[in-house]
């Protein structure tokens, strides 16, 4: 009797327990906005008060990001019964996670003035591009000029070797901050570097396990260019290293994106200062930059989605919008008029509208792949200088892509 | 045996505690490494044994299984014996010798995420410019590093536990050896020893335990790197296995295979 009354006591606990969260109810009126880039919360925080004030609607912003772990945090809210209205994936693995909810927005008024949303085979159009973000090598002008280097000419391997004999000869500063510690900066966008100059057609082969489509000629010698003009020893070489040997005036460049030219600006520098010169190796790749979508909006299908609908139209086709890019230091994916105040953004800018754009085709590796598999082939293409190996190890790589 | 209401009631709260945070967890993981679960709200299908195949097949996980044993029986043994020597300092007599003890066991109070990232700095900073290079940058010395870092935060506690036991080693026993004519080095090996095996069970467990499960050290100071060869592949020199499960379930985001590989850690543990 007393086994059994305790048994059912414990039933009694656990009810409720999960009891607490069930209680899920439809929200009239407010459109809940999961964020997942922290760094573009007061600039969206702003937006939706302004959007607020001219629709009615209420918006509710609730961003996380830094280090968190987004994906556990977006399924917690989801379980809470607070289900947002609009939040953000990453890319084809997160739609994958997330397909029961996603709405395919392919009425949206901005579908006209992009390339660039996020489109399943099944599931339709369910991402809008928040904006496009590019890497190559950031450089600070001054260290440029005074190399008598034109950040402007260097569109090819032989340029860029050139520009970095002068830098060297000047003596002042290494040319470049190159890194093999943050395989996100070797494993994907590096690597990525490779794939856009095999062309899409080329990449798509390796990607089915036949690595004749990569065009490797010239690709060690890119990446062996970086390698021996690098500050430090590239294995302990962190990110915030990497942003701090150009800022104390150790290194030209770095191999890093349009998001360090924050960083660079804290650490003290000028960012009407920051140029940013394309990574090449064969034609296909010259003077292009891989430009591509960190991450997309997607509406809850099951939420308010007619709301989520309009407020994400007006982010990307309003005059309150196009603020809201200058404030955020974004470059809009959708096409827009946004006043952007540096040259590397307006570099990006003008790459893309000039069609001097390569895609960001390691996105379309398995998630995490590119880190691993090729991270350490990197790591030890430095270590070793063994050429052979290292395009021998990344042609070996196309056998392990799992579907 | 009869046991009453008050006894269950009293009991509920650790077996509530116990329950979801161990036995539901570890059940549901079990189930889960027998799946193609993604850690989304799909629905997990049986997949059979594919994820342990999957996870046996991959050379980095044969090479995070033999990394994790070398790395563990050196860290075994570099803290016993440097925190078996501690624990005779300390137990000599000397002056301010609870203030040493207490020294010794500081470290063990920083949390590993924090001592990892100042043993970073020291190491790619400080080491490197009296080195040449930093010893992160190198597998072989990179595994001695973590080692170092390891002991130096462990060997204080483990000390303590010498510590206890040494000072319950009744001196008469000690005294009759000296009378004896024992010598000092014939004291510790025949005497003190033997008396304190039940300490060297207990330890040994800990720091056995301890060096397997290690993570947050490794993870906070080389994230699994530098790169070394292994079977003609290149992985990561100082990957052990749970940073191997850490970053298959959250940079390959392959929840299951993850999950089978915690199964087998565990397997491996026992």
């Amino acid at each position: 009797m007393k086994k059994i009354l305790s048994v059912a006591m414990l039933g009694v606990l656990g009810v409720a327990l999960t009891g607490c969260g069930s209680t899920a109810g439809k929200k009239d009126d407010v459109v809940n906005v999961f964020n997942l880039k922290v760094e573009m919360d007061p600039a969206l925080q702003t937006f939706a008060k302004t959007y607020t004030e001219k629709t009615g609607t209420k918006v509710v912003v609730k961003s996380v990001g830094g280090g968190a772990d987004y994906g556990a945090a977006l399924k917690a809210e989801f379980e809470s019964g607070n289900a947002p209205d609009v939040f953000v994936v990453a890319g084809a693995g997160d739609v994958k996670i997330w397909k029961d909810v996603l709405l395919d927005m392919k009425d949206a008024k901005w579908t006209g003035n992009t390339d660039k949303e996020f489109v399943d085979e099944t599931l339709g159009t369910v991402g809008m591009p928040i904006g496009v973000e590019s890497y190559g090598l950031i450089c600070d002008n001054t260290k440029l000029k005074s190399a008598g280097v034109d950040y402007k000419s260097v569109d090819s391997l032989a340029k860029l070797e050139e520009a970095f004999k002068k830098i060297t000869a000047k003596g002042e500063v290494k040319p470049v901050s190159y890194t093999t510690k943050e395989t996100w900066v070797t494993g994907n966008h590096t690597i990525n570097i490779l794939f856009d100059g095999s062309t899409k057609a080329g990449f798509d082969k390796y990607m089915s396990g036949d690595a004749t489509g990569l065009k490797m000629e010239g690709f060690s010698k890119l990446v062996g260019l970086l390698n021996e003009n690098s500050v430090g020893d590239l294995s302990t070489t962190d990110y915030d290293t990497q942003v701090a040997n150009v800022s104390s005036g150790k290194a030209a460049c770095v191999h890093q994106g349009n998001w360090a030219t924050g960083n660079l600006e804290k650490n003290g520098m000028d960012l009407q200062n920051l140029v940013m010169m394309p990574l090449t190796y064969n034609e296909t790749t010259a003077g292009n930059f891989p430009i591509g979508v960190p991450s997309y909006m997607a509406i809850n299908k099951n939420g308010d989605t007619e709301k989520a609908m309009d407020f994400l139209e007006q982010l990307v086709g309003s005059a309150e919008g196009a603020k809201f890019y200058t404030e955020a230091k974004m470059i809009p994916a959708v096409k827009m008029e946004v006043e952007l105040t540096d040259p590397v953004s307006k570099q990006i800018m003008e790459a893309n509208n000039a069609g001097k754009a390569m895609p960001w085709l390691f996105t379309e590796l398995p998630d995490g792949f590119g880190m691993n598999t090729y991270g350490p082939v990197f790591d030890q293409f430095y270590k070793t200088k063994d050429a052979q190996a290292f395009e021998k190890a990344i042609q070996d790589a196309a056998a392990q892509i799992k579907k | 045996m009869k046991k009453s209401k008050v006894f269950w009631l009293f009991l509920l709260p650790s077996i509530l505690a116990f329950c979801l945070t161990l036995l539901v967890p570890f059940i549901l993981g079990f189930w889960y490494s027998f799946t193609d679960w993604s850690g989304g709200f799909s629905t997990p299908e049986f997949v059979g044994l594919e994820n342990y195949q999957y996870v046996l097949s991959k050379t980095s996980f044969h090479y995070a299984l033999i990394i994790t044993f070398i790395f563990s029986i050196l860290s075994i043994i570099m803290i016993n014996l440097v925190a078996f020597g501690l624990a005779k300092i300390v137990t000599k007599g000397l002056k301010l010798e609870s203030f040493y003890r207490a020294a010794f066991f500081l470290p063990n109070l920083i949390g590993g995420l924090i001592l990892g990232y100042i043993w970073q700095f020291l190491f790619n900073q400080v080491a490197a410019e009296i080195f040449a290079i930093s010893p992160l940058s190198n597998p072989t010395v990179a595994i001695f590093a973590l080692v170092c870092v390891l002991t130096w935060q462990y060997a204080g506690y483990i000390m303590m536990i010498y510590v206890t036991a040494i000072l319950n080693i009744p001196q008469e026993v000690i005294e009759a050896a000296k009378i004896d004519g024992a010598k000092k080095m014939q004291r510790l090996i025949h005497i003190e020893l033997p008396m304190l095996a039940s300490a060297f069970t207990v330890t040994l467990f800990l720091t056995l335990v301890n060096s397997f499960k290690q993570f947050d050290v490794i993870y906070s100071l080389t994230s699994g790197g530098p790169s070394t060869t292994f079977q003609g592949e290149a992985v990561m020199g100082t990957q052990t296995l749970t940073m191997w499960i850490y970053q298959t379930a959250y940079q390959l985001k392959d929840m299951a295979s993850s999950q089978a590989a915690s199964i087998l850690f565990l397997f491996y543990l026992q």
